[in-house]
């Protein structure tokens, strides 16, 4: 093909190439590996958010369909999934009326908890009563995934207004955790249903402690002063407490969950 | 170094060209995230069956005298089974057409699906 063949050495066009080949591999192993494995935690996050949806799904048939059992299995990946019985979670509820009750009639409503902790990033996703909630580990922020389903009825025909809480609690016999394929297996172990009639012009409160490690106040407040909900805050912090007015109603709905096993 | 058989060059650019278009594939499954399993939710259980019931237990306390107790039960039960927030209205018979009906508002709500009817029975 070519007729001259001089200064042209298959040595220097050797190394030239396995030069190129390694500073390839070089740059891939520096910057693309980093990348490749921000990609995968990310994803395993994306799919832990998924999956803990489903388990959400999961609990409402539960408590809204009158299902007894149900199961799910999934794949926990990139991370652990623990279950906080409702005895050790420190976080609460409190729910006052200006008419004098409370629910509890002494002391916290503590929920419980399922919450998968990365270990590569730093989220924490969290299913509270009901809500799935994600935060940054370090960062005071949090943001709910998917909400509970409280809502306040506004009644036309009778004028009334009815405020319906729904609390759901998590048992577990023991604290467990795991990682890798899971079957969650949880049943319906309790139902409370408590309606208070309201005096004209009363207030319900809703105060919130946060948990000061898994800390999800921000989350529960854009979700209580939502349109949905309808609560204003009262000036006081912590804990935060939220209130709502005119209300002739007020229902409570606690059901326990027990977390049979992951 | 020259006269290579050139002949399988072919293979290597189809390789490159499927190359490619997995990395197209990959990034179109990347991006089927979290598809809003809240707000099908929503579209997907509407409680027709709920709605239907509560008709039918108003229809028959109306055919029962409206018995005041049986609308307190009414409104318990649907709170317990149903999730639901319950309320009605019946007035006394007017003349509708030749028939004697009474008029009846119906409101349900259970949080996600708020639901109001005017009608006569």
């Amino acid at each position: 093909m070519i007729a001259d063949d001089r200064a042209v050495s298959e040595a220097i066009g050797f190394i030239l190439i396995l030069g190129l080949v390694l500073t390839g591999i070089g740059l891939v192993t520096l910057y693309g590996y980093p990348v490749l494995v921000k990609e995968q935690s990310s994803t395993d996050v994306k799919n832990m958010e998924r999956a803990m949806i489903v388990i959400q799904n999961d609990m409402k048939s539960l408590c809204f369909k009158n299902v007894p059992y149900k199961e799910s299995t999934l794949q926990v990946s990139g991370g652990t999934l623990e279950v906080i019985d409702f005895s050790e979670s420190k976080s609460s509820f409190k729910i006052k009326t200006t008419d004098g009750q409370r629910y509890p009639p002494s002391g916290q409503l503590k929920l419980g908890e399922l919450r998968y902790r990365s270990d590569r990033s730093t989220e924490v996703i969290t299913l509270e009563n009901g809500a799935v909630i994600t935060r940054q580990e370090g960062s005071t922020g949090s943001a709910m995934l998917a909400e509970p389903r409280w809502f306040c009825d506004d009644d036309p025909i009778k004028d009334d207004k009815t405020f319906v809480i729904y609390i759901m609690n998590v048992t577990a016999g023991e604290r467990m955790a795991k990682s890798g394929m899971t079957t969650v297996r949880m049943q319906l172990q309790e139902t409370n249903t408590t309606v208070h009639n309201l005096s004209p012009q009363s207030k319900v409160t809703v105060t919130y402690t946060a948990d000061t490690t898994n800390d999800h106040s921000v989350a529960w407040k854009n979700y209580l002063t939502s349109p949905m909900v309808d609560m204003t805050k009262k000036a006081s912090s912590p804990p935060d407490a939220y209130e709502i007015s005119d209300v002739d109603k007020l229902v409570i709905k606690e059901y326990r969950i027990e977390i049979l096993g992951i | 170094m020259a006269r290579l058989n050139e002949e399988g060059q072919w293979i290597v650019l189809m390789g490159l060209l499927v190359a490619v278009a997995l990395f197209f594939l990959a990034l179109i499954v990347n991006q089927s995230a979290l598809v809003g399993q809240t707000t099908s939710e929503a579209v997907l259980e509407f409680p027709k069956n709920d709605i239907r019931d509560l008709r039918s237990a108003i229809f028959d306390y109306i055919d029962a005298e409206c018995n005041e107790e049986v609308e307190q039960d009414i409104i318990a039960i649907s709170l317990e089974r149903k999730n639901a927030v319950v309320s009605f209205s019946v007035g006394g018979p007017q003349d509708v057409q030749g028939h004697k009906m009474h008029p009846v508002s119906i409101h349900y709500n259970n949080g996600v699906t708020a639901y109001n009817e005017t009608t006569h029975y």
